[in-house]
């Protein structure tokens, strides 16, 4: 019932969703639906935006892109769009990259520090826009063929290799086990839907490859 | 893949350099002193393999368009790759023609070996060996890690995992610890669960909280009741207290007015002012009294005092007097002295007049001369002076000048004429190579000798003999090709015979050793054949038949049969059997017999062979005699006589030349004969007679000797000549300057007498004597001056003097004649005494006078006031109705008392009414009532007590109920429920948050550790079979290599064996050891690489060992370039004279 919704039109059957957007969940906009009646009947139903502050989803495409100043250039353009949709609203954002780019290691190894990055220029565009997280679901691009497996000395191939290791996953599980033992009971659903549980082994051979190079 | 040539075209400070790196070697060490070029062919290799960096640095020679590198690549399978790199974006490999080779050329070499991966791996400096050596010591032996830490990739790897661990720990632990952000957040997240559970309102929580808040007001209510009341009393008893006294002193005033109740009223102004009046009237008659008595005193003071007034009338002038005194004393003072400077002034006055001849000083100044004209003879004095010595030394100048001239024209009488030698000088150049040609002569002479006594004892010592040297070249003789064409045939003939003898007797005993063979087979009986078991089988069959034919027959016949079968059966089987067992003798046996055969066909063909040959050598033989039958020589056999001829011809070939040397030698000779006669004509010539005798080299030594003496003769000659010119242009310069000087001198000397005049002297006086008499006069003035100054002061202070006398002593004769006769000092200090006494006295005078005026002034006020006070006393005295001033007094008195009583009274109401709240007199009397004054205080004080405490329990209920209110108005709005929502909701994430960072970055580490392990699992054992012998050659055998021992938690670890078994661990290795280790097995683990192996590259690896550890190292190093390139860059010197020594070694020195 928090999403606004025209389910049916004859009957009208309208949900106007909340007044305000509580979380990145709840991204868009937000508020009443405005209600036309003519003879008794029902002529219109119009959306009408009350929200104080926005929530946005911001998905930023860095496919092929090469340079990180570059990513940092895209998403400065994503938010400034999103700004704009908020009509002037404060805007709380939360920032995706996706696609294939050769940067997918130094991303993931460098996400916290890029988030800093992204957080300044959002105040750059507004003092109000704020970011709310950085998420890096990029992938590395397809290579060219396949590594040399033998290879003793290259570190990559070595890694995944070890990432790719059934033992390696028995390691992954008791960490799990390890942190979700601490946490409440209610968030071990969310825990285990987690994106970074799904990519852990990935993104954590991406996270040391992207520290080597 | 090996590096067999670098060419450096264009790059750094390199132009058109090629490094050659010899193929076979295991070690190749470049050489180069430092600002050689070390880092610059260092980047070049990578450059070439790699591709330029865009940003080069090495383009501050060339153009960076035309930079270029070349190399030749050997690949492990044979393959050579040739190739140039230019820099640019694309298509930067070409060939030696600049044309674009395949981008992908070298990609068979580099397997994607990337440039970071290269030169981390395959590179190596002396800083990453001491820390590759730390790394090893950080691992602590842990076999994973030590040989993680040999590879630099891995290395970093380790570091980064272990830094990532720690992150991890910053952010979780298992254990509970608050500062950990995961444990901060599950805090937030627990406050705002318990802020939202208590966010539930109840009714009965309302009624409760409306209740509490009733209650407590009305209790504040109660409490603020009693509190008013308790302040009521305090008030009346405090009041009472106040107004206790005023109210007693109220009723004892009225008690004493009573006592006055026979007085009239009067007003209170007119008693204030009769009392007045009566005490000013007293006062006056006292006062009037005392000034009556005080003039009487001053007028006796007056009449007693004397005063001259003469004496003050001349007061000014006494002064002014006194006032010159100090002037006059000083002068007084001053004026010996002065006398003194004028008298020494003078006395040098006269001394100056007594230097220059005159009789006093008076004469002296009189004839004192001015400054010009003391000046002017000053100048003129310098200008004779320099131009007697220009004079002086114009004519000494002119002596030298002369004197040299007469000694020159001396000298020129004796000497002889010279002549110009340069005629001759062709003549006598045309001879100069004679004595070359001399010396030619004699060497070549000598030389053509001894090499015809050479070549007739060669021609001695040939076997056969050809005679004498002269007739060597007409001797008819076989040629050389002749010859050796005979040599050969008959080398081959002989080896033909030889050949085929041997062939013969070969093949006879083939034949003897076949029929013995052939005979032993024999021996062993007749050997059975196939067609002997053929028959024997038929036979069988026949019977066979026989016995089926005969089955019907009688037993007998059977039994027959059957016999004759068993028997033919045993035929065959015995036949087969002897077959089978004579298998092999048969065999032999038939191979002997083709053998033979062969062999004797064989004998004969060789037999008929060399018959043939024998007749050929003999024909070749007769041919030989012949072709040496025209010379008369007996030749010996054609080998020999190949090698005659060849020394024959050496012989020939240099007599030959010697004939040629013989006609150069006659020439030469011819040619000197004609140089000796041309020398003898020039030596008579230049007049000398010549000896024909002599060697035309001494003839030609002479002619120079006198050509040289002539040269310098002729020299000499135009050398005085320029002398000579010299002398007489000095003469006559001197001449013209001694004239000139002379002229100057007279001028001078005209003016003189006229200067010296002006100065006191007579017109002959000498310079000397006009500077002395300028000395005086310049004397004179500073005497001169002082003398005038001081004769002027003497005179003015004579006459102050005077008049200072005269004016004292008209003073005294008008004031005190008594004084006539003292000095004037002494008498004006007497007058001055007298005028200050004669002062004093008038000053006192005057005062006196002015106080007498002033009382009389003050008994004119006091009568005035005394008839003023008399008019109100009288109006007193009818008012009260009274006859005399006394009782006036008593009546005045006793009214003033009564009005003071009143006013009190007054003042006690008015107190009475401000400090009794405004009660009247009788309310307080009332109030006063019934209380016991004297325990009042003592209650006051218990229920001020009271108060305190009731004011406390006012404030608790206050706050109480004001709780109550806020706890109600809380509840009533309702509680935030919201915001611990979101709170709540905002923990949560950030435990996610938390949670996954540490997920991610545990996992990173554990992956890393898990990769470390892994591949220690891919590389251990023929990785640490490799190390060991690397690391055994690297510390010359001190350690027998390493090995494998299991910890006390089972984990592997590395450790090295030393020759005498003893296991050490690698902490337990010396620094310098364990750098040996670190770079066994970073050579090992490259090895092991599957891919092609790639160069290893050391830059300056070995900077900081030792000598022993540096031939150690480049043992070690050697011995890895037998599986792969090894390249050593070094700028030390002491390292490449280091390997020289190991010469067991194949290494490759190159030289930047």
């Amino acid at each position: 019932v928090h999403a606004s919704e025209i389910v049916c039109r004859d009957p009208w059957i309208v949900y106007p969703g909340n007044l305000q957007g509580r979380s990145v969940r709840e991204a868009g906009a937000k508020g009443a639906m405005r209600v036309s009646v003519e003879d008794g009947r029902i002529v219109d139903v119009a959306p009408i935006a009350l929200d104080g502050a926005r929530w946005a989803q911001v998905p930023v495409d860095v496919t092929g892109v090469e340079s990180e100043n570059d990513v940092v250039t895209r998403i400065a353009t994503g938010l400034a769009g999103a700004h704009a949709e908020g009509e002037g609203r404060p805007l709380a954002a939360r920032v995706t990259l996706i696609g294939a780019t050769s940067l997918h290691n130094r991303l993931v190894a460098r996400r916290e520090l890029l988030q800093d990055d992204v957080r300044a220029s959002g105040f750059r565009i507004a003092d109000d826009c704020w970011v709310e997280q950085l998420k890096v679901k990029t992938s590395p691009p397809r290579s060219p063929g396949p590594l040399p497996s033998a290879e003793s000395l290259d570190v990559e191939s070595l890694l995944a290799e070890a990432a790719g290791d059934p033992r390696f996953a028995e390691i992954l599980s008791e960490l799990i086990e390890t942190i979700r033992a601490k946490l409440p009971r209610d968030l071990h659903d969310d825990l285990d839907q987690s994106e970074t549980l799904r990519a852990l082994a990935d993104d954590a051979r991406a996270l040391l490859a992207g520290e080597l190079s | 893949v090996r590096i067999e040539r670098l060419t450096i075209e264009r790059y750094g400070i390199f132009a058109d350099r090629a490094l050659v790196f010899r193929p076979d070697a295991t070690l190749h060490i470049v050489h180069g002193a430092n600002e050689a070029g070390k880092t610059s062919v260092l980047s070049a290799v990578g450059d070439l393999l790699f591709g330029f960096n865009p940003r080069t640095t090495y383009d501050f020679r060339h153009d960076s368009r035309t930079l270029r590198i070349g190399g030749a690549f050997r690949h492990s399978d044979g393959r050579t790759i040739i190739a140039r790199r230019r820099k640019g974006m694309k298509n930067t490999l070409v060939d030696a023609a600049d044309q674009p080779l395949p981008d992908d050329l070298l990609v068979p070499l580099l397997n994607g070996l990337s440039r970071e991966v290269f030169s981390r791996e395959f590179g190596l400096t002396a800083e990453g060996l001491r820390q590759g050596g730390h790394e090893l010591l950080k691992a602590g032996g842990r076999l994973a890690e030590t040989l993680a830490a040999s590879s630099a990739g891995m290395a970093a790897l380790s570091q980064i995992g272990a830094r990532l661990r720690n992150e991890a720990d910053d952010l979780f632990t298992p254990r509970r610890s608050t500062g950990k952000p995961f444990y901060a957040a599950a805090d937030r997240r627990d406050a705002a669960d318990k802020m939202l559970r208590d966010a539930i309102v109840t009714r009965e929580a309302l009624q409760q909280l409306e209740t509490d808040v009733r209650e407590a007001r009305e209790r504040l209510d109660a409490l603020n009741a009693e509190h008013a009341g308790s302040g009521g009393m305090l008030a009346r008893w405090q009041r009472t207290l106040r107004v206790r006294s005023k109210l007693a002193r109220l009723e004892a005033v009225g008690a004493e007015l009573k006592a006055f109740s026979d007085l009239p009223t009067v007003p209170a102004q007119s008693v204030a002012e009769w009392s007045n009046a009566l005490d000013a009237d007293a006062a006056s008659a006292r006062d009037i009294a005392a000034l009556d008595a005080a003039e009487a005193a001053d007028f006796g003071a007056i009449a007693a005092l004397a005063v001259d007034e003469t004496l003050l009338s001349e007061g000014e002038a006494i002064d002014a007097l006194r006032e010159r005194l100090g002037a006059v004393r000083k002068a007084i003072d001053d004026l010996p002295r002065r006398r003194q400077a004028r008298e020494a002034a003078e006395a040098t006055l006269n001394d100056a007049a007594r230097r220059l001849g005159l009789a006093s000083h008076g004469e002296l100044l009189d004839r004192l001369p001015t400054d010009p004209a003391l000046a002017h003879a000053r100048d003129l004095i310098e200008k004779e002076r320099r131009a007697a010595q220009a004079a002086a030394d114009a004519d000494a100048r002119h002596e030298r000048a002369r004197q040299e001239h007469d000694r020159f024209e001396a000298e020129e009488g004796a000497r002889l004429v010279a002549v110009d030698p340069e005629q001759l000088r062709a003549r006598f150049e045309a001879l100069d190579d004679i004595p070359a040609q001399a010396d030619r002569l004699y060497w070549e002479t000598a030389a053509l000798k001894t090499e015809m006594d050479s070549l007739t004892a060669a021609t001695a010592a040939l076997d056969p003999s050809p005679g004498a040297l002269d007739g060597l070249r007409a001797l008819p003789l076989p040629d050389g090709p002749t010859i050796e064409a005979h040599a050969r045939a008959a080398e081959y003939a002989e080896g033909e015979t030889r050949r085929l003898a041997d062939a013969l007797a070969a093949a006879d005993s083939a034949i003897a050793a076949t029929e013995t063979e052939l005979a032993g087979l024999s021996h062993a009986g007749a050997v059975p054949t196939r067609a002997d078991l053929l028959e024997a089988r038929r036979a069988r069959d026949a019977q066979f038949d026989g016995l089926r034919a005969a089955l019907d027959a009688d037993h007998a016949d059977r039994e027959r049969r059957l016999g004759d079968v068993v028997r033919s059966s045993h035929a065959v089987d015995r036949i087969t059997d002897r077959l089978l067992t004579d298998t092999e003798r048969a065999a032999r046996h038939e191979n002997a017999l083709q053998r033979l055969a062969a062999n004797r066909g064989e004998r004969e063909r060789a037999a008929a062979d060399l018959a043939d040959a024998q007749a050929k050598r003999a024909e070749a033989d007769a041919a030989w005699m012949q072709s040496w039958a025209a010379s008369g020589l007996a030749p010996r056999g054609p080998a020999e006589m190949l090698r005659w001829r060849a020394r024959l011809d050496g012989i020939l070939g240099r007599l030959e030349k010697s004939e040629g040397k013989k006609a150069e030698v006659g020439a030469l000779a011819a040619r000197l004969d004609a140089g000796k006669t041309a020398v003898a004509s020039f030596l008579e010539s230049v007049g000398r007679a010549p000896d024909p005798a002599l060697p035309p080299a001494v003839l030609f030594r002479e002619a120079k000797t006198r050509f040289d003496e002539l040269q310098q003769a002729w020299a000499d000659a135009k050398a005085r000549a320029v002398e000579k010119r010299r002398i007489a242009r000095d003469l006559a310069e001197a001449e013209a300057a001694r004239t000139a000087a002379h002229a100057a001198l007279a001028g001078q000397q005209k003016i003189w007498p006229a200067a010296m005049a002006a100065i006191g002297l007579a017109g002959e006086a000498t310079p000397a004597q006009a500077e002395a008499a300028l000395a005086v006069w310049h004397s004179v003035a500073v005497p001169k001056a002082s003398h005038e100054r001081e004769s002027r002061s003497v005179d003015t202070i004579e006459a102050d003097l005077r008049a200072f006398d005269h004016d004292v002593f008209a003073i005294v004769e008008r004031v005190a004649p008594s004084l006539a006769g003292e000095p004037a000092q002494e008498a004006l200090a007497r007058l001055s005494a007298q005028l200050a006494a004669m002062r004093n006295a008038a000053a006192s005078r005057q005062r006196l006078r002015e106080a007498v005026a002033q009382r009389a002034s003050d008994r004119k006020a006091l009568m005035v006031q005394r008839a003023s006070s008399a008019t109100v006393l009288d109006n007193a005295r009818r008012s009260l109705d009274l006859v005399d001033d006394a009782a006036l007094a008593g009546a005045v008195e006793r009214l003033t008392l009564r009005h003071q009583l009143e006013t009190e009274s007054a003042a006690l109401r008015r107190d009475l009414h401000e400090i009794g709240d405004g009660r009247d007199e009788t309310v307080l009397r009332q109030e006063q009532e019934g209380l016991d004054l004297d325990q009042l205080p003592g209650n006051i004080e218990r229920e001020e007590v009271r108060q305190g405490q009731l004011l406390k329990d006012i404030a608790d209920a206050s706050a109480f109920h004001q709780q109550k209110r806020g706890e109600l108005d809380v509840l009533l709005k309702g509680r935030d429920a919201g915001a611990a929502a979101a709170e709540r909701a905002e923990a949560n994430a950030e435990l996610l948050s938390v949670a996954e960072r540490w997920l991610l970055r545990s996992a990173a580490s554990k992956l890393a550790t898990h990769a470390i392990e892994r591949h220690r699992a891919k590389v251990q054992d023929p990785l640490i079979a490799r190390a060991s012998l690397l690391f055994a050659k690297a510390t010359g055998n001190a350690f027998s290599g390493l090995g494998v021992d299991y910890g006390d938690d089972d984990q592997p670890m590395l450790v090295a064996q030393r020759a005498d078994g003893e296991r050490v661990q690698v902490a337990g290795l010396s620094e310098g050891t364990r750098d040996q280790l670190f770079l066994a097995l970073r050579l090992a683990l490259l090895e092991r690489r599957a891919s092609e192996p790639m160069p290893f590259i050391g830059d300056d690896l070995l900077t900081s060992f030792d000598e022993d550890r540096t031939l150690a190292a480049l043992r070690l190093l050697a011995m890895a370039g037998q599986k792969q390139q090894v390249i050593l860059f070094t700028h030390h010197r002491h390292v490449v004279d280091l390997a020289r020594s190991m010469r067991e070694q194949a290494i490759d020195f190159i030289d930047l």
